[in-house]
């Protein structure tokens, strides 16, 4: 594996691709107990619809949630009680655009990501085992469906957004995933799930080298191209919906502002339009500006607070949220501080702070073994290197951030989605 | 080490991580009365101080630090609130020169001792506002029902005791509050509570023990008040509760007594118990209700180990009640017969094992561990308690099983249309 230096954040890492295509990226950490490994694969609630070999395919919603949950199922039983054998504790999850399995030791690593590799390059899926997944599921739905903080998105993104699949909830409905066989896992596997399509994070005390022997001797060793992702035409930047409602048994007002915004280009390009839109929020609505100040103050926001930025293939988005008694009152203020930003721009002693400010989390960031793995992988299918952070972030002027400001908050970009509490007005 | 009179410092000296953390906590006896004004003093204290007269500058100067973070902490652990200030920021060996840490130390000590006043007294303003976020909190407790569940459960198991108070009191006492009562508590706080501080960093701990000792020198100390937990041994029938709200998803918990503590030396076996029984993928609830019947997608119990209870909660159809809890009864049964098998409990002891191995690899899990055992007053090394976890066999475990007494089933389920 080739070893890269990045001695401007203090780290280190190696790096491969496998003939089969799999990107692996080992980050040693030697004086650490845990060793985390995280294998990602660019495939997630988003990639409904596809084609291979010019056939089209439309799978139903939750597919890729359903199929995390599967995966877990072999030919010898489940995989979880192998890891539990070898001290592994295994978990996975779903977002819209990567389907993510990981495990946590302290001992026995290398049987840990054997049984890892091995079960997400095996589909073993009977009938019976995916048709009892689904009570599972369903009240796994059910859960995000009491949940204020889940529902304001999920009804903010179906409001802001014409067709991008992002306006379907990660785990579809219990209605969508009743049509999810054992044939669909199978068909979404084949279309996803080849080492090309994946990337391989370790952190940890690890032999990068016996990494990648073992991913190369346990993986499929073809390298055969996955289905084609399919997201529709690009989306007007018009939100088309002003905002949603809806009550719940909740205490307050919780809401969302979302602001649409351009989807950035492929590679470094993506990281910088990510930086951008986080500076743009700390400078514009973060703790130390005149405007959070104001509105906390006032009783209009507390704590629950924030703003940032957020990207998918296809859809982008600056958005602020939180509990608020007002969320009308918030994002009009926050769209008038934004139009007086974007004329006077931001002190540039207010900019260099904030920099440096940014620069110290996105550091200490890089103890979470979670955080840095996963962000690994999102930036690598994104075509960028996440540990070229600090040049990114460097390379951001004053004036991008006024720009972004000008073109991205403005009232036809905005819905707002808010939950209102059941018997108030 | 005790660094001023009644100051106690936990310094872990790591030179692993990029980042350093700070805690100070103030011991207090958990007490319908106290608990709302223990929430509310980090709040009102984060608000401005002598020399950042509001949030705007305080949060600069955070900035500087390259970007700091300094925020209010409110724990319950057993009878005993602690409430403070808990800091995380850049270790100083990635600043090009800077001194970060000592400027969180200063800033950590303006917040406690210094606060912004007017006549004597908290800004009028800050308290009001802050404790309108206090009460909107409380009341929020409703929104995620997982918690209000277990919440609700405690409430009913501990009738009559100080554990049934909630981590930041009731809305009664809380609207109660006014800038001269808070003013005047706050004086108490600050010279009669036990403080208990956590650095974990690359410093040493004379280092941090120096800087602390200078920034503190002007605390004010009279007699201490040493806040304890009281372990009630008590049997009786169980109790249901039910509750409706409007929802989709039914929550049942189940709240068990246990008259053991983490002081106890049979507090190991209970703890390999709750993990045989419920914790993690290889748990008897996860295989069987979880993934044998599919009742629900998360079905788990958690112990608490200064007051010595154990919950059980799930989300399950409502017309699943029933059903769910024999089965989740019945799972507890079989751990007291004693039916665990070798994989049971040897992944068991080996996930409790690698979790207090992983420990030391996060800052702030090590401060909440640091922090619990200075309340408990029991230190055991990793090793030692590794080896105590590796001891414990299925007698032991079905010992502490017995040990446990149902005394609550909570169920919250959907309002009739």
């Amino acid at each position: 594996m080739k070893r890269m230096e990045y001695a401007d954040i203090g780290e280190t890492c190696y790096t491969a691709t496998l003939p089969n295509g799999l990107q692996i990226r080992v980050i040693p950490k030697p004086d650490f107990h845990r060793i985390y490994a995280f294998y990602a694969v660019h495939y997630g609630s988003i990639d409904t619809t596809f084609s291979v070999g010019g056939e089209k395919f439309r799978t139903p919603d939750g597919v890729a949630h359903y199929l995390e949950h599967k995966m877990f199922d072999m030919p010898y039983g489940d995989a979880m009680s192998r890891f539990a054998d070898y001290g592994g504790n295994p978990n996975a999850f779903t977002s819209h655009t990567m389907t993510a399995y990981y495990f946590d030791c302290t001992e026995r690593f290398e049987e840990n990501v054997t049984t890892l590799l091995e079960f997400v390059s095996t589909p073993y899926f009977t009938q019976k085992s995916v048709e009892k997944e689904s009570g599972i599921i369903a009240q796994e739905i059910r859960m995000y469906e009491d949940s204020a903080g889940s529902r304001v998105y999920d009804d903010l993104f179906r409001a802001m957004y014409e067709h991008h699949p992002i306006r379907v909830p990660i785990a579809g409905t219990v209605d969508s995933i009743q049509e999810i066989t054992a044939d669909t896992l199978t068909q979404c596997h084949a279309a996803f799930y080849a080492p090309s399509n994946a990337l391989l994070c370790v952190m940890g005390n690890v032999d990068a080298d016996r990494v990648a022997e073992i991913a190369e001797k346990v993986l499929p060793k073809k390298n055969v191209p996955i289905a084609a992702h399919d997201y529709g035409a690009a989306e007007s930047m018009r939100a088309p919906q002003r905002r949603t409602l809806r009550k719940m048994e909740v205490s307050m007002p919780t809401f969302v502002a979302g602001f649409k915004a351009e989807p950035a280009a492929f590679g470094a390009e993506t990281m910088k339009a990510e930086f951008l839109g986080d500076l743009a929020a700390d400078l514009l609505t973060g703790i130390s500006s005149p405007i959070y100040q104001k509105l906390y103050e006032q009783g209009l926001i507390d704590a629950s607070f924030s703003a940032g930025y957020e990207s998918v293939t296809g859809a982008a988005m600056f958005s602020v949220s939180g509990d608020s008694r007002d969320p009308e009152a918030v994002t009009n203020a926050v769209m008038r501080e934004a139009e007086r930003a974007a004329k006077s721009g931001f002190d540039e002693a207010y900019f260099a702070r904030m920099m440096k400010a940014t620069l110290g989390r996105k550091l200490r960031d890089l103890d979470s073994f979670e955080s840095t793995c996963y962000r690994m992988c999102e930036y690598a299918f994104a075509g960028v290197d996440y540990f070229s952070f600090r040049n990114v972030l460097q390379s951001i002027t004053n004036e991008d951030v006024r720009l972004f400001l000008e073109n991205c908050i403005r009232e036809e970009r905005c819905t707002l989605s808010v939950i209102t509490p059941k018997g108030e007005k | 080490m005790e660094i001023l009179p009644g100051v106690t410092l936990t310094a872990v000296q790591m030179q692993k991580f990029k980042t350093g953390s700070l805690s100070v906590n103030f011991l207090r006896p958990l007490c319908k009365e106290e608990a709302p004004l223990n929430a509310l003093l980090p709040s009102v204290l984060l608000r401005g101080t002598v020399h950042y007269p509001d949030m705007r500058s305080l949060s600069a100067a955070l900035e500087e630090c390259y970007g700091a973070e300094i925020g209010g902490t409110v724990r319950k652990k057993g009878e005993v609130q602690a409430a403070g200030l808990y800091a995380d920021f850049m270790d100083d060996r990635l600043a090009a020169g800077e001194q970060v840490a000592q400027r969180v130390v200063s800033l950590v000590a303006e917040i406690l001792l210094r606060p912004r006043m007017e006549n004597g007294c908290f800004c009028a303003d800050f308290v009001k506002q802050e404790q309108d976020n206090l009460i909107n909190a409380i009341r929020s407790r409703i929104n995620s029902k997982r918690a209000y569940a277990a919440s609700q459960t405690v409430k009913a198991m501990f009738r009559g005791e100080a554990y049934a108070v909630d981590r930041l009191g009731e809305e009664a006492e809380a609207s109660a509050i006014t800038p001269t009562s808070l003013t005047e508590y706050y004086r108490r706080w600050l010279s009669e509570s036990p403080i208990e501080i956590c650095y974990i960093g690359s410093l040493s701990a004379n280092q941090i023990a120096t800087m602390l000792t200078q920034a503190f020198s002007d605390l004010p100390r009279t007699t201490l008040v040493h806040p304890t937990t009281t372990i009630l041994s008590l049997r009786r029938e169980p109790q249901e509760i039910r509750e409706t709200m409007d929802i989709t998803q039914g929550k049942l918990c189940l709240g068990f007594r246990t008259d053991l503590t983490a002081r106890d030396p049979e507090w190991t076996a209970m703890t390999v118990f709750a993990t045989v029984y419920g914790s993690g993928v290889t748990s008897k609830l996860f295989c069987n209700v979880r993934e044998k019947q599919s009742l629900c997608y998360y079905a788990a119990a958690s112990l608490e180990r200064f007051k010595g209870l154990m919950l059980v909660s799930s989300g399950i159809d409502f017309e699943q009640f029933e059903t769910a809890k024999a089965a989740i009864l019945r799972e507890w049964k079989a751990c007291c017969d004693g039916v665990i098998s070798e994989t049971e409990l040897s992944s068991a002891k080996t996930q409790l094992i690698s979790s207090l191995q992983a420990l030391e690899d996060s800052p702030a899990q090590m401060d909440e561990s640091y922090l619990g055992q200075a309340i408990c007053g029991v230190w055991c090394d990793i090793t030692d308690r590794i080896e105590d976890i590796r001891a414990v066999t299925v007698d032991d475990v079905s010992a502490a099983a017995q040990r446990l007494v149902l005394d609550t089933v909570y169920f919250l389920e959907g309002a009739e249309a």
